[in-house]
């Protein structure tokens, strides 16, 4: 099972995985599902909320219900713990790094993103600092 | 006469010992297929996403839209305390510290 974000995991949910992106279930970490939920059940103005409001009920169906074969959510559960420590440790951490790189730490200390504007200046200190190995792929 | 009886033996061992190569080797080839028949099944995305919807989907990840979306999710996390590791939630939970 490899973690990624919110790109990678809409990308596969919607068939357009990169080629680069290993053949392994796919797993998302809640706070990283809750942001994404947040956007198609409350969109932002402008743009992006016209379109999402245009995607059929079974399109968001597929986002808000996903088949664990092509997306799994992590249990946040497990994880917290070590996130709490990862954020008392390194201090000014969001719920939403500490989680994914616990999440990266218990899944093969690697981390998979669809864009380099995901991964954060924070979350790449912490992930080398803690030996985890982040890939960008587009 | 036990010359030709031992000859069949060895034969029929030898086409036993075959037999049995050829089925590991046909279930290795079958379960080759299968793995890429997962494989290509789980490439294909969810049965459920529409033509369009793939489309939106594209533009939002890797296309005129990937910026504008990586806004929204930034958004989602400055704007709640929780997620962005403000103090001022875990202050109002739990006090501040002295």
């Amino acid at each position: 099972m490899i973690v990624v974000d919110e790109y990678l995991a809409v990308r596969a949910v919607a068939g357009d995985s990169p080629e680069d992106l290993p053949d392994e279930p796919l797993a998302l970490p809640a706070t990283r599902y809750w942001r994404l939920l947040q956007r198609i059940h409350a969109p932002a103005e402008g743009q992006l909320s016209r379109i999402l409001a245009e995607l059929f009920p079974s399109d968001r169906d597929a986002l808000r219900r996903p088949d664990p074969e092509f997306l799994q959510i992590l249990d946040p559960r497990p994880l917290l713990d070590d996130a709490a420590i990862i954020a008392a440790h390194y201090g000014s951490t969001g719920l939403p790094v500490a989680e994914t790189v616990a999440a990266g730490l218990q899944y093969g200390e690697n981390l998979w993103f669809g864009t380099e504007r995901n991964v954060g200046l924070r979350r790449a200190e912490i992930a080398q600092d803690l030996d985890i190995t982040i890939h960008v792929i587009n | 006469m036990a010359r030709s009886r031992s000859r069949a033996l060895i034969l029929r061992a030898f086409t036993a010992v075959t037999s049995r190569w050829q089925n590991v080797r046909m279930s290795s080839a079958t379960g080759n297929q299968l793995l890429e028949e997962l494989r290509r099944r789980r490439r294909g995305g969810d049965p459920r996403i529409t033509a369009e919807g793939r489309q939106i989907f594209q533009r939002i990840t890797t296309g005129d839209l990937a910026e504008v979306f990586a806004d929204a999710l930034a958004d989602s996390s400055d704007s709640d305390s929780l997620l962005s590791g403000a103090t001022a939630l875990t202050n109002s939970l739990f006090g501040a510290a002295r």
